[in-house]
């Protein structure tokens, strides 16, 4: 009788739809921590993808920057290519803005950038500038003025918004020539997380001085 | 009483709990397969992103041209070389600074590459004066399953990732 009672015991219908309702509770438990992990990867990724971009543009103006007012000299035929002596070296960097535009967010300058001696104006124009423009960062197509419409913009309006954007020149003398440092000041909120924003202020040397 | 006590589940009731739950995992695999293919095809473009946005960097501080060379198809794949043109698809090919850095479909088997538009020769150049891609936009489908996601270089750098048809996987609509 005892061997009996025995083989009959085993797990009710009761116990069994216990068990598995704990069971789906610690899968539920499990899916959500899955799912939490999911969407804390995507916010990083965005994060990381707002950071890469504003690096990316932030490098792109100042290395560029950098370089106004360049021009290749030839010393075997400087006279020749239409090389005009009197205005080698001379960054000519003019700050102003676009119409309704932050004051000094608009930047212009030139440099001979495929070293033939002059600054080209057609095809590859070595006219050049960045600016701020509906909450992005235009750059500057076939030397157009900065209070014309038709820049180009290099940061993407689904990712950030660019809030602040101006330049400021500092001109200090040394013998008959002044050097000129730039000072570029960003900020960008990501469009993702609004509450996720950066704030950059990077000073270059322009390598070229001013007369 | 005792008999209530002592009695087990009997065959018919665990064979419809088993059956139940099958057919609850079958109802869920697609889903799953789904999710496991949309998240691969996330994971591919977002790796891609940040590969052409190392390009960009690379361009910029080493002030050398960088290329970004892409093969579609079945073993689809792209990589970044500091020496002009490579092949993705050999191993050590695409190297910056002697470093290998590649993007291969073997990662990501759920997911395609499609719709390459770079070109004849598929690549793409960073400049090394200002990190620009003159001459060298262009864009490239990832997909996986129904999701289509667009990357998007333009001519002046700018790289971006957008969803073909419908607003897909935390992306906007191109």
């Amino acid at each position: 009788m005892l061997t009996q009672r025995l083989m009959q015991q085993g797990a009710s219908l009761v116990e069994l739809m216990i068990s598995m309702l704990l069971g789906a509770i610690s899968i539920t438990a499990l899916g959500t921590l899955v799912a939490h992990g999911i969407g804390l990867n995507s916010q990083l990724i965005a994060i990381f993808r707002f950071d890469a971009e504003v690096d990316a543009v932030m490098a792109m103006v100042m290395t560029d920057l950098r370089r106004a007012g360049y021009r290749q000299l030839s010393v075997y035929e400087p006279n020749t290519r239409g090389i005009d002596q009197g205005q080698v070296m001379v960054p000519d960097i003019t700050l102003s803005s676009y119409s309704s535009e932050l004051a000094n967010s608009c930047i212009s300058f030139a440099y001979d950038r495929n070293k033939n001696g002059r600054l080209d104006s057609d095809f590859g124009n070595e006219y050049l500038g960045y600016r701020l423009h509906n909450n992005s960062i235009e750059i500057r197509m076939s030397g157009l003025a900065c209070s014309a419409p038709k820049w180009q913009d290099i940061t993407d309006p689904k990712t950030l918004s660019i809030e602040t954007l101006t330049f400021t020149k500092q001109r200090s003398a040394s013998s008959a020539l002044f050097s000129i440092k730039l000072t570029v000041h960003l900020q960008a909120n990501s469009i993702a997380y609004p509450g996720i924003s950066r704030q950059l202020t990077r000073t270059v040397l322009v390598k070229n001085h001013e007369r | 009483m005792s008999a209530q006590n002592t009695s087990g589940l009997t065959l018919l009731e665990l064979l419809l709990v088993l059956s139940i739950t099958s057919v609850l995992l079958l109802l869920g695999a697609p889903t799953y397969q789904t999710l496991q293919a949309e998240l691969q095809l996330r994971a591919a473009i977002q790796v891609s992103y940040f590969a052409l946005q190392q390009a960009r960097s690379n361009a910029i501080s080493q002030g050398q041209n960088i290329t970004v060379a892409f093969q579609d198809g079945g073993d689809w794949c792209l990589g970044l070389s500091d020496a002009g043109v490579c092949q993705c698809s050999q191993f050590k090919n695409c190297t910056l600074a002697g470093v290998e850095h590649t993007v291969r479909r073997l990662d990501y088997p759920l997911v395609s590459l499609e719709n390459l538009k770079f070109g004849k020769e598929k690549i793409a150049v960073f400049d090394g004066i200002r990190g620009v891609a003159a001459g060298h936009g262009g864009s490239a489908v990832f997909a996986a399953g129904n999701t289509k996601l667009r990357l998007i270089l333009s001519h002046f750098g700018r790289i971006r990732i957008c969803a073909l048809t419908t607003d897909r996987a935390g992306y906007h609509k191109c």
